[in-house]
């Protein structure tokens, strides 16, 4: 039922903006991928590519092992949730669901049933014979899923399902979406802008950046080892923090300079640094993993509370080192006032290394 | 409300006024004295209401020679050119409003051009034109030179009216099986219909309303407009008041019913659904 999807090679181009940069990509069989990245990406572009609502200019794209590249939408064996939902406003919602099963000459009683039960797991039973207009937005989204899942699709795209409904509802179907999608285990491609949303629904998460993939890896190894900077900067609240290290060594031992403090480093690092003396890096480390000390001990980076916003389970300090700031979370319960001097820590193995030209990760063994 | 306010708002109401006046009174007078009966048109002071209601007039007016004739002649050649505008005018306007191509805004602006070029300088061309090709004198002459002249609104209209359907329910109908044509068939034409019944109207009212083109192109099929402006000279005075409000009910009515349309196609203020 679930099939593979495999991009090779694939081009799109608008005009001399190219969106889609030769892509390949491979998703596996009932995996959730999801296509995350800022407006413009191509992440929208890739999805559309794979649903056939585009034209690729090069490339291949392939469903199941067939070549679906010259056929259109309709013969893809995929189903698609619009951002805008396209809910036919003419239709009622159970014209609506059984739309696609008319469309594939289904007999009418199984149509009706197979209605039913898709509406019934989306719990919008109770709405069949209404029409769009008389729905709230997040029933038009749940009918729109129906729309898609009834027809049992090989492959199910979605493009920002999600970024038209209110917070709390758009929290509440996050958890039913990733609930479905065990359930019915479709292939599924998600396009998202939402890192969070990312985060919490993907197996593996693509980011995207000018029509490229930048990282392709599970959620935690993306939020833990962003491959670039940019990756670092985009996925997490509040982003990654960065500061310009310089390589240099002291007492024998490799270690980092910002400033005048010193960062010690991983030992299976050092061997690695000890070739890139003097050059200067891009050192990544996340607010959580920053400790904070009330006062600059000894061995502590001293740093000034610019900010400090208790958010319930945590407390975001603005802090400004030198000339840069950093992020930094910590318990709400410490008492820190604005315009204070307090001592940080890094947790050593948390730290990553970017380079500062490429803005790619360091590799490490 | 603060006084410029106030200054604002009347000078605003008496121009809406007097608009509404300019159009209204004459309607308002030709209408009236179709309906009163012949002795009393030429009085002096006029009543503002007849002292009795008469249709006389009208069944004179509807009687008289050739009026029935060019009365359907009006009516074949206004269907005509909404079949005609609509056929070549709706795609367009799909088009328009569905797909970029080169030239897209040049051609929604170069569309109207052709309301620009005066008709009266194109007559005798036309009518040369016309009587070589053995479209003189016909009814789908009139109609293609009709055609002619409302494809630029309709295209207009279409336009709007395809732009108002969203492109997503296409494509969500693409993707749930149907081909290019099946979409537009099974989603677009349903949710442009009323739209397109709106743009229909506007096209009949058009050609109903054309009077040049009719009477230079023909000489016995004439089209109603045709026919009075060729006999009104020659014609007493409650003749022309009912032929001229005859002229004028279709109008009204139709408007009437697309108003919201009109506003819509000159992009602007929102009429109430």
């Amino acid at each position: 039922m679930a099939a593979e999807i495999r991009l090779e090679k694939v081009r799109k181009t608008f005009g001399k903006v190219v969106a889609v940069k030769d892509m390949d990509l491979l998703v596996e069989p009932t995996e959730f991928l999801v296509l995350l990245g800022p407006s413009g990406c191509g992440k929208t572009t890739t999805l559309r590519c794979i649903a056939g609502l585009e034209r690729v200019d090069q490339g291949r794209v392939y469903i199941g092992g067939h070549d679906v590249t010259d056929l259109p939408p309709a013969k893809r064996g995929i189903a698609m949730v619009f951002q805008s939902y396209a809910v036919f406003p003419h239709m009622t919602v159970a014209q609506n669901i059984g739309f696609g099963l008319r469309m594939h000459r289904t007999p009418k009683e199984e149509i009706r049933k197979a209605v039913k039960e898709v509406a019934e797991l989306l719990q919008i039973d109770e709405l069949l014979d209404r029409y769009p207009s008389q729905l709230s937005g997040g029933q038009r989204q749940r009918v729109a899923v129906a729309r898609a899942l009834v027809m049992r699709p090989e492959v199910l795209l979605m493009d920002e399902p999600l970024s038209n409904l209110d917070a709390l509802l758009r929290l509440q179907m996050r958890a039913e979406l990733k609930k479905l999608h065990r359930e019915v285990g479709t292939t599924t491609v998600y396009v998202t802008h939402d890192q969070i949303e990312a985060l919490s629904l993907g197996d593996r998460i693509a980011v995207m950046r000018e029509g490229e993939i930048v990282q392709l890896d599970t959620p935690n190894e993306v939020y833990d080892k962003p491959a670039t900077v940019f990756v670092a900067g985009f996925i997490g609240t509040p982003p990654m923090n960065f500061l310009r290290a310089e390589v240099k060594e002291g007492e024998g031992k490799v270690h980092l300079a910002v400033g005048d403090f010193v960062v010690e480093v991983h030992e299976e690092w050092r061997g690695r640094l000890k070739e890139m003396l003097g050059q200067t890096l891009i050192l990544g480390i996340r607010a959580e993993n920053i400790e904070v000390r009330p006062s600059p001990e000894e061995g502590t980076l001293p740093a000034q509370v610019v900010v400090s916003e208790p958010l319930g389970s945590q407390q975001l300090l603005t802090v400004q080192v030198g000339n840069d700031v950093l992020k930094v979370a910590t318990s709400p319960d410490l008492p820190i006032r604005p315009g204070q001097t307090i001592g940080l820590v890094f947790t050593k193995e948390k730290i990553r290394l970017f380079d500062e030209a490429s803005g790619k990760a360091l590799k490490f063994g | 409300m603060s006084y410029p306010r106030i200054l604002r708002r009347t000078l605003l109401y008496m121009s809406v006024l007097t608009f509404v006046l300019w159009v209204l009174v004459p309607i308002f007078f030709i209408g009236i004295s179709s309906f009163t009966p012949r002795n009393e048109i030429y009085k002096w002071p006029k009543p503002l209401l007849p002292s009795h209601f008469s249709i006389d007039t009208m069944r004179f007016f509807l009687n008289s020679y050739g009026v029935l004739n060019s009365l359907l002649n009006s009516v074949w050649v206004a269907l005509l050119t909404l079949a005609f505008t609509l056929a070549v005018g709706a795609p367009a306007g799909y088009a328009v409003a569905r797909f970029y191509f080169r030239g897209r805004e040049g051609f929604r602006m170069g569309i109207l051009i052709t309301r620009m070029f005066p008709t009266a300088l194109l007559a005798v061309p036309l009518a040369v034109t016309f009587i070589r090709w053995g479209l003189y004198d016909t009814l789908i002459g009139v109609a293609l030179i009709h055609t002619a002249m409302a494809l630029p609104f309709a295209v207009i209209i279409t336009t709007g009216i395809f732009m108002g359907v969203p492109k997503d329910l296409e494509e969500a109908a693409m993707t749930l099986g149907c081909s290019r044509l099946g979409a537009f068939a099974r989603v677009a034409l349903p949710l442009a219909l009323p739209g397109l019944a709106a743009a229909a109207m506007f096209t009949f009212v058009i050609s109903w309303n054309e009077v040049f083109a009719a009477t230079i192109l023909t000489v016995h099929n004439r089209t109603l407009p045709a026919h009075i402006l060729t006999t009104i000279q020659a014609s007493p005075l409650y003749f022309r008041f009912a032929g001229g409000f005859f002229m004028i009910l279709p109008t009204l009515f139709f408007m009437f019913l697309i108003r919201r349309y009109l506003f819509h196609m000159w992009g602007g203020a929102t009429a109430e659904r």
